[in-house]
């Protein structure tokens, strides 16, 4: 057995993979920033569950609960619908157009028991709108699935660091 | 009804024609608000010296939402909110009673409690440690007799109360004003329509999942107002939501209701959010409640299921659809910004998967990125940023669309429908009631 097979057995994926989910979240970056959202759908599983809870401030700092509202609470259907909605020459919130700067840092990757991967990675999101500038910043939490030539992903939740996060309106995937 | 009668009626229902001569501060009324209030002066919304009034006589007298009961279900939770810019700590206390108290500790103003919600007996300062229980009273004082004396007296540092707390159908208000009315002599005739809407099932309502809370650089008002009757920008600000068929176009077939004391409901028959994209079993759920009220008030009623959008005087908003009900708040903070606080309210008895499914119609549609408010808050924003200079501040606003097509809304859909109403959903009836209740309150100061 190989050292990279035994490192794999203990959930540590090896240098090829890592290799290859960069080149995933490169080409996701690539896609957001160029509102390119129908081919960024092409990337999600069918099941997708796509998350961003609000969170509430306790003496334990900011929480966010399993069955919180979210910013986004999407399945595969409803991200259809925003996209649907944002691809609109209607959609006002997005004209003009806002520069968006992705900023994905991979933390940590683990093979889980049913064959997908969960990535942790920090996100930083700088978003220039006509009126505003903004950014976010959040943990994210990716389960993805393999398949070949590349990676679906099966699951996204994101956990902002702000609370009153926003001005006006959302407009950007996290 | 003769037309004499048709008149006091409605006059019944209105606030007062703005006088021309009143004083609001260092303003004339007429300069400010025409006597229909078919005409709105651009200062409203830019004023710093109106905006302080409106603290004093407005927000200091009104009752104000600060939160719903299921978010504080045990006796010794509390949650924090505003009213206006007043921090506020709203808790049961140990007898199970609703209490509201400024968020400020009596000896040197800190905020005694810093989470959003929670569940504690007591609260102690982060400044000094004076601490202070649900009930309000000044418990403990570090170092009492050391520091201060035998004949310091605690009673009479207790937290500043609320005048009055009240609930309906589980929506917690709160008023500063001691010599307020009821809560439900404040909310009048509209009670008729919170009952529709939020007595639906038996076992009540609840708040589910938390706030969405975000800003948007505008005066306060203007979303109330939109929420109160502006059915005219749908077409236009949410016409993604057509194309993509969320909902159908708009029609100008329904009702703009106002209940008296600036409070407004409107709908388009059938109900705002209509259209065949991501629907849940709740449609059906509300085709139920509709025959339901067919059934007991005739064919006209199936216009109030959904009842629609509307605001309570002042800054209260909330929308009814075929998908989902929200409340929220426009909290002020400053003359050109605000805070909203924005929820989901489900009747309890829905099935709970139904209820996460209710939840992810609601925030793909509304909330800071719904597709239908996400458009709103830019178009709000720019109204502020171009009312704030020297010249954008001068001038009045249009309010006349409609003028004159109101009457008795009994008339229009029989009893026990209240209120009056005009024959189209497309007109500003309600923001004219909401600017004249405004004037109402803002004279009467300067009295
Ligand atoms: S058309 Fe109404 S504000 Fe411009
Ligand atoms: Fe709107």
């Amino acid at each position: 057995m190989s050292e990279d097979a035994v490192r794999e057995d203990a959930g540590v994926v090896s240098d090829d993979l890592r290799r290859e989910i960069e080149a995933f979240y490169r080409t996701e970056i690539l896609l957001l920033q160029g509102h390119r959202y129908r081919q960024w759908l092409e990337l999600m599983d069918e099941s997708i569950k796509y998350r961003v809870p609000v969170t509430t401030s306790t003496v334990n700092g900011l929480v966010a609960a399993d069955d919180a509202l979210g910013y986004y609470d999407e399945d595969l259907e409803l991200l259809k619908a925003r996209v649907a909605k944002l691809e609109s020459k209607q959609s006002w919130v997005e004209q003009p157009t806002s520069r968006l700067r992705y900023f994905i840092q991979l933390l940590d990757l683990v093979h889980q028991p049913d064959g997908t991967i969960a990535a942790s990675s920090n996100l930083l999101l700088y978003q220039h709108r006509w009126n505003l500038d903004q950014s976010f910043t959040g943990e994210r939490n990716d389960v993805l699935m393999p398949i070949p030539g590349g990676f679906r992903l099966r699951s996204r939740l994101v956990v902002l660091d702000r609370q009153a996060f926003t001005e006006q309106g959302l407009s950007v995937f996290f | 009804m003769g037309e004499r009668a048709k008149h006091a009626e409605l006059a019944g229902l209105q606030p007062p024609p703005v006088p021309p001569d009143a004083r609001i501060g260092s303003f004339r009324s007429g300069e400010l608000v025409n006597a229909d209030a078919s005409a709105v002066d651009r200062r409203l919304f830019v004023d710093e010296e109106l905006y302080r009034l409106e603290q004093e006589r407005i927000f200091a007298k009104c009752w104000l939402f600060v939160g719903h009961e299921s978010q504080l279900e045990a006796n010794g939770s509390f949650l924090t909110t505003t009213m206006a810019e007043d921090p506020v700590l709203v808790v049961r206390d140990k007898a199970g009673k609703l209490r509201g108290y400024l968020n400020s500790c009596t000896h040197r103003g800190t905020k005694i409690c810093r989470a959003d919600s929670g569940r504690s007996s007591t609260f102690k300062c982060p400044y000094h440690g004076w601490t202070f229980n649900s009930e309000g009273a000044l418990m403990s004082v570090p170092r009492l007799g050391q520091v201060y004396g035998e004949n310091f007296d605690r009673s009479k540092h207790s937290l500043r109360e609320v005048a009055k707390i009240d609930s309906i159908h589980g929506l917690i208000f709160a008023t500063w004003d001691p010599a307020a009315p009821t809560l439900r002599e404040y909310l009048g005739e509209m009670t008729f329509y919170l009952d529709l809407m939020l007595a639906r099932m038996e076992g009540g309502t609840e708040l589910l999942g938390g706030l969405h809370k975000w800003t948007i650089g505008v005066n306060w008002k203007i979303p109330a107002e939109n929420f109160a009757g502006d059915h005219y920008h749908v077409p236009v600000t949410h016409g993604a939501g057509v194309e993509m068929g969320y909902r159908s176009q708009l029609s100008n077939d329904g009702y703009c209701i106002h209940t008296g004391n600036g409070h407004s409901i409107g709908s388009e028959r059938g109900g705002a959010q209509q259209g065949h994209a991501v629907q849940t079993e709740y449609k059906g759920f509300m085709d139920n409640m509709r025959a339901q009220l067919v059934a007991k008030y005739g064919e006209k009623a199936a216009a109030f299921v959904p009842v629609g959008v509307g605001t309570i005087f002042p800054n209260l908003s909330f929308m009814d659809t075929a998908r989902f009900r929200t409340f929220r708040v426009w909290h002020p903070r400053g003359v050109d910004k605000i805070e909203i606080h924005s929820c989901l309210i489900v009747d309890r008895a829905l099935p709970e998967d139904l209820k996460r499914e209710v939840r992810k119609r609601y925030s793909l549609a509304f909330g800071p990125s719904g597709i239908f408010e996400q458009d709103d808050g830019d178009v709000w924003q720019s109204i502020q940023d171009s009312m704030r200079g020297r010249i954008g501040r001068q001038g009045w606003l249009n309010y006349e669309m409609g003028v004159g097509r109101e009457g008795p809304t009994v008339d229009r859909y029989g009893p026990p429908f209240v209120g009056s109403t005009s024959d189209i959903l497309m007109t500003e009836a309600n923001q004219r009631a909401y600017y004249r209740q405004w004037a109402k309150l803002m004279t009467e100061g300067d009295r």
